[in-house]
């Protein structure tokens, strides 16, 4: 039986590579999640955007010593989602032609 | 009649070969977002540096200990023994504290598995600080009961990063807990210093050779 495929996680490579991210670590500041998804500062920050909106991630504003600091972490809702997300692709390349 | 079948059969046969190809198209697509996921966890895994720092430090420091403790003993100084205990392993620590806030600077991002070796390294430390004042209170032999306890650390936390010397290491520290039950106060000592650096220091140190590796 093949499952939905969650739009968020699966029309933005960005977006699912933000999520994937987030799930193995406890929280990543937003110059990390830049560095290893390689996008630009300003096209990550609009997928980040989307993504908390939909309440897949959590954005916390701080400081690390006197500069700005940005930081991202992943909500229930989105490791659960995430979760689905995987479970619907296996589903995919399990299923097999009748 | 027969025309209106014909066409149902064709049209019947399109729709299975397009939903055949729309299928096949999914799978590959399904296929190639797996596969970039695991890219992506992959990059991190090498970009991760595992430092070995502590190991190193704490092995070297605490073989030190133990041979200089063995020296004191054999040459009737156990007060200076202590002394030496107290500065080697406290240099350490100030050097572990320096390299831990340098280090938390530096990161942008804590992983899982860090955490977890972190928690597990927390509660092994109370403890071992617990264990130290039972022993003290009940008169337990302490090197077995710290090598036990060392060991038990070792081997969660080399199961949590995979990483396998680390796991040995712990085996070692069992080994040499048992070991030290039989063993006279001298050769406690001489015997632990080697295992401190087979089972802290040499792992450690291939540990930060292969983060340097894979990053």
């Amino acid at each position: 039986m093949l499952k939905e495929l969650d739009p968020l996680l699966h029309n933005s490579q960005l977006r699912l590579g933000v999520v994937s991210i987030l799930i193995t670590v406890k929280e990543a500041e937003f110059a990390y999640l830049c560095e290893q998804t390689k996008a630009s500062e300003g096209n990550l920050s609009i997928q980040l955007k989307k993504l908390k909106e939909a309440g897949y991630i959590e954005i916390i504003k701080g400081y690390k010593g006197n500069f700005p600091l940005t930081t991202c972490k992943i909500t229930t809702l989105g490791a659960k989602k995430f979760k689905a997300y995987i479970d619907a692709l296996k589903s995919y390349i399990d299923f097999k032609q009748s | 009649m027969y025309f209106i079948l014909i066409k149902i059969n064709t049209r019947r046969n399109c729709l299975i070969t397009n939903t055949s190809m729309e299928n096949k198209h999914n799978k590959q697509e399904a296929e190639e977002k797996i596969n970039y996921i695991y890219q992506v966890l992959q990059n991190i895994g090498n970009s991760e540096r595992k430092s070995g720092f502590h190991y190193v430090i704490w092995g070297i420091a605490i073989a030190l200990a133990m041979v200089a403790h063995y020296i004191f003993y054999i040459n009737s100084a156990p007060r200076n023994a202590t002394y030496t205990w107290i500065i080697i392993t406290g240099l350490a620590t100030v050097l572990s504290v320096t390299y831990s806030i340098k280090e938390r600077r530096r990161i942008k991002a804590e992983s899982n598995e860090k955490s977890h070796t972190s928690s597990v390294s927390l509660i092994f430390h109370t403890f071992l600080f617990l264990l130290l004042f039972v022993i003290h209170k009940t008169g337990l032999q302490p090197v077995p009961v710290i090598f036990l306890v060392y060991g038990a650390w070792l081997l969660a936390t080399g199961s949590i990063i995979k990483f396998r010397l680390l796991i040995f290491g712990g085996i070692l520290n069992w080994a040499m807990a048992l070991t030290a039950i039989y063993v006279s106060l001298p050769y406690q000592l001489l015997l632990g210093a080697l295992v401190c650096l087979l089972s802290y220091t040499l792992p450690g140190y291939l540990l930060n050779k292969r983060t340097f590796v894979n990053a």
